[in-house]
């Protein structure tokens, strides 16, 4: 008996411990709100669709732009295009200021618009060289009634070309806050509320972004169609290397900004990564960083909140960290912004068109249940 | 819904077996047993963050998990039970604790907005098996039994919460959980190995887990008793 026991005994443990420790890390599947069931391989993403809108940076497409708006995907997901353009000056011009760059710029939308899309420019400020002015000249500029009616009235005589008009300032000073009210307030006026819409920046959340103080979302709301919400830069200004966009970061803005204002409005989603080195912040499209990555040999991981990042050093020796995101970490963003996390009704804006992963747009529309299509 | 009818359906044949046993004179002897087995759930539970949680900079309210689809454990088990007569059974108490086995996923999902990581390879799961009703055979060295009891199971895992950078485990503050009652029948094959001990093969269908028919089990037993 002992030795019938002894043997049950060992058969048992033995069994038992042959497996202890065995769960091992698999991998990565996405799954979203849904059922499970079946065995672990893939299981596809669902997109929630909503309303969709991309920012071009500049006046102009290029070929790549013109490619990716023409796909079956693209015109599944989105609606608007939005060019950002015209550019104030401090002097109360607004450029292009030539005949033919303006005739040229409406020729461009017009060319856009006959492919089916709504297209709208955003007025922004900078100075000749593209930059952005100091805040003391910015500040002065929107505190002068003249400036802001010169700018609101050229600002009418662009929109009027176009489906609308978007204002997308840099980050104005904290103390200007009224006069960016008495700025919207003007092309309120200039163009009328219903094709004025306006970039904000993130407030409330954990992680704010320069410039929002300085938006009075409550007096905005009543001058304005539509906010949207530019969720970008999460990493942007902390010094700290990291994701280009955090998805919960973005629905406590929208969230912020919702409990300002019951205007609709949209949250933003970027197409361009960052790479963080010794100088500093600069922007990357999607494909310079997959061929940094492979020029310096580095290995592409992904992060927590799905982007990619990868270490690299200079030829100078130069420590860098570059972060962006790719058609899996975006899809993985507008997974995570279900609709009961984020209202059906809030849109999406992605911003920097021609510098997202090449296979995005596709990648959308399959996980959204849109038509797909030829492209790049 | 189903879990509850699946138990006091459990609970009234118990009845019945007990008072069809009282009517009599019977026998009554005392077994345990201690197995280890293979578990496959169809789909594990969907997993519910039960409080809010802090540990990141943007603090998640709460919310599920969704089902992270079919799982492998191994298991242990320790169980109790009466005979009558040698041919009834009543289950009384088992606890079975099992943990994650071979390759399982990283699946993502999200909470709030916030990207989950759900570890599935960390899931465990313990059960009490509870009181139930059987019936068992015996034909020279070899036995046979069946029975159905109800169980109520625990599963929990780690799961990683990103912001930013960062991640933090939801299942840190021991609020990360499934619970749930159900009902599932064993069916077991032993050769006696002496007059009190017997090796067995268990198949144990999971009628009713977290959902209906979820998987089952497979495994060899050790059993004492007359």
């Amino acid at each position: 008996m002992r030795h019938g026991t002894m043997r049950a005994c060992g058969w048992l443990l033995g069994a038992a411990l042959a497996c202890a420790g065995c769960g091992a890390p698999g991998d990565t599947q996405a799954r979203f709100g849904g059922g499970g069931g079946g065995a672990p391989t893939v299981a596809p993403t669902s997109v929630p669709l909503r309303a969709g809108s991309v920012v071009v940076e500049g006046c102009a497409l290029d070929q790549w732009q013109t490619d990716a708006l023409s796909s079956a995907s693209m015109h599944g997901l989105v609606q608007t295009v939005i060019l950002l353009c015209p550019t104030a000056r401090s002097d109360g011009t607004v450029a292009p200021v030539d005949q033919p760059a303006r005739d040229a710029l409406a020729a461009q939308v017009a060319s856009i618009r006959s492919q089916g899309y709504r297209v709208t420019l955003a007025l922004t400020m900078a100075d000749e060289l593209d930059h952005p002015y100091p805040p003391d000249v910015m500040a002065t500029s929107l505190a002068s009634a003249t400036w802001r009616s010169s700018v609101a009235t050229t600002a009418a005589v662009f929109a009027s070309t176009a489906d609308g008009l978007d204002l997308q300032l840099p980050p104005p000073p904290d103390t200007s806050t009224d006069d960016v009210s008495a700025l919207v307030s003007a092309l309120s006026s200039a163009v009328g509320r219903g094709s004025l819409s306006v970039f904000v920046p993130p407030g409330g959340a954990s992680n704010d972004v320069a410039g929002a103080p300085a938006y009075d979302l409550v007096t905005i709301g009543t001058l304005v169609a539509r906010i949207h919400v530019s969720t970008l830069d999460f990493s942007c200004c902390s010094g700290s290397p990291g994701p280009t966009i955090d998805p919960g970061w973005a629905v406590d803005a929208q969230r912020s900004a919702a409990s300002q204002t019951a205007l609709p409005m949209d949250v933003a989603v970027p197409l361009y990564g960052w790479d963080f080195g010794p100088q500093g912040q600069r922007a990357v499209t999607f494909d310079e960083a997959v061929g940094v990555a492979s020029d310096a040999g580095a290995t592409i991981r992904r992060g927590p909140t799905g982007a990619e990042l990868y270490d690299w050093q200079d030829t100078t020796g130069g420590a860098h960290e570059t972060w962006f995101d790719d058609a899996v970490s975006t899809s993985w963003t507008l997974a995570a912004w279900d609709t009961q996390t984020l209202p059906a009704d809030v849109g999406v804006v992605y911003w920097g068109l021609g510098s997202e992963d090449p296979s995005l747009w596709d990648t959308l529309a399959q996980e959204s249940g849109v038509a797909q299509g030829a492209g790049r | 819904m189903r879990a509850p009818v699946a138990l006091a359906v459990s609970l009234a044949c118990l009845l019945v077996a007990a008072s069809r046993i009282a009517a009599a004179d019977p026998e009554w002897s005392l077994q345990t047993a201690l197995d280890a087995r293979d578990v496959w759930m169809r789909a594990l539970p969907p997993i519910d963050l039960r409080s809010p949680y802090d540990g990141l900079a943007r603090p998640i309210p709460g919310g599920t998990l969704p089902s992270a689809g079919a799982h492998q454990f191994m298991a242990i088990t320790w169980d109790t039970g009466l005979t009558i007569d040698d041919r009834w059974l009543i289950p009384i108490l088992g606890l079975q604790y099992g943990w994650s086995v071979g390759e399982s996923p990283d699946v993502v999902t999200s909470l709030d907005g916030t990207i989950v990581h759900m570890q599935t390879w960390t899931t465990n799961v313990f059960t009490a098996l509870l009181p139930g009703v059987g019936v068992r055979g015996k034909a020279r060295r070899w036995m046979f039994s069946a029975d159905v009891r109800p169980v109520a199971s625990f599963v929990w895992m780690s799961a990683m919460a990103a912001s930013g950078t960062d991640t933090s485990d939801l299942g840190d503050g021991h609020s990360l959980f499934a619970v749930g009652l159900g009902v599932r029948a064993e069916l077991e094959a032993c050769r006696r190995i002496d007059p009190v001990q017997r090796a067995c093969l268990l198949v144990s269908p999971a009628l009713y887990e977290f959902s209906a028919m979820n998987g089952g089990s497979i495994g060899l037993r050790w059993e004492v008793g007359p």
